[in-house]
């Protein structure tokens, strides 16, 4: 899939210039990385929203021009108007091909659970995981096999499939997938 | 009907909703929500009106979070009485939202019941809402 995405340096700073580029079309936007200075960006918001749209991976890799050189970059973080949802900030994260990331991977289940057969039912108790990863390896998701979760059957974060190129991170060990009685009446 | 337990001040001022809800307008429990399009305050009662609505449109299994709280007083003179003698009485509690502020959200169920069971939610409040889904946003 095409990740690539162009984006023009700004040197206006501050609200009134934000908002002069929210009016002309883009998105004011800044790329950080570790130990390095924070650059201002712009960006079309048509484009990155394209590229979410046919992914549908939050941890997509994008690959910015920026100014004759080509960064890969995850968006950090994304602010959006509370009514129009319309995007007014993008945060890129730069990454390094020799160093990891830490990324919230989301968890997905696959497969009936013995538990739901009985009248159970699955919940998912954490939408999204943390995960160390190697840069070219960021999962689109943990896939859970509950086939055999049974009723009150738990499937906790240490359980979770891990690699050398993916770990999640899991300082206390939690739930992330039960399979929950019948309700009862 | 929900309520404070206990208030510092029994009768408060009207207040303005200029702005944005600019916390409180991301999907953040459930997979859809009802978002508020504009301002306005909810009642205690319609807030239990449209509780009552989801719930027995989604019947069992789902989850249902209530986003809002009525914590504010609104105080009513009795009909027919002569202006001044003071502040009324307090007749009820309201929620004040914003435009985009999350009201309800919905976990566990199907997207044409959630949707369905919201927009009767919807019917129940004096605001104007929408209906909106956590998938509809990747970033």
């Amino acid at each position: 899939m095409d990740t690539n995405l162009s984006v023009e340096l700004r040197t206006g700073l501050g609200k009134g210039a934000a908002r002069k580029i929210r009016a002309s079309g883009q998105v004011p936007a800044v790329l950080y990385a570790d130990g390095a200075a924070a650059v201002q960006l712009s960006v079309d918001p048509t484009r990155l929203l394209e590229i979410f749209r046919k992914s549908q991976n939050r941890n997509t890799v994008l690959q910015l021009a920026v100014g004759g050189e080509t960064v890969s970059a995850l968006v950090k973080d994304a602010q959006r108007h509370p009514v129009s949802r319309a995007l007014l900030h993008v945060d890129f994260y730069k990454l390094s091909a020799d160093k990891t990331v830490i990324v919230d991977v989301p968890v997905k289940t696959s497969g009936k659970s013995a538990g739901a057969a009985l009248g159970g039912r699955i919940e998912i108790l954490r939408r999204t995981v943390k995960a160390r990863c190697a840069v070219d390896a960021i999962p689109e998701a943990f896939v859970l096999d509950v086939t055999p979760l049974e009723i009150s059957g738990v499937i906790m974060a240490s359980e979770l499939p891990s690699s050398d190129k993916v770990k999640p991170v899991v300082d206390r060990d939690f739930k992330v997938v039960a399979c929950l009685p019948k309700l009862k009446g | 009907m929900l309520s404070p337990k206990r208030v510092k001040h029994r009768k408060m001022q009207k207040g303005r909703m200029n702005g944005f809800a600019w916390r409180g307008s991301d999907v953040s429990f459930g997979d859809y929500a009802l978002q508020a399009t504009a301002p306005g305050w909810v009642t205690a009662r319609q807030i239990e009106a449209a509780r009552v609505a989801l719930t027995r449109h989604i019947k069992r299994g789902g989850k249902v979070f209530i986003r809002i709280f009525p914590d504010k007083s609104v105080t009513k003179k009795p009909a027919e009485t002569r202006m001044g003698t003071g502040k009324g009485a307090v007749e009820g509690w309201v929620a004040v939202v914003k435009a985009g502020r999350i009201l309800y959200e919905l976990d566990g169920v199907d997207a044409e019941t959630a949707k369905a069971a919201l927009r009767l939610a919807s019917t129940k409040l004096g605001i104007p809402t929408r209906v909106i889904a956590r998938a509809d946003e990747v970033i």
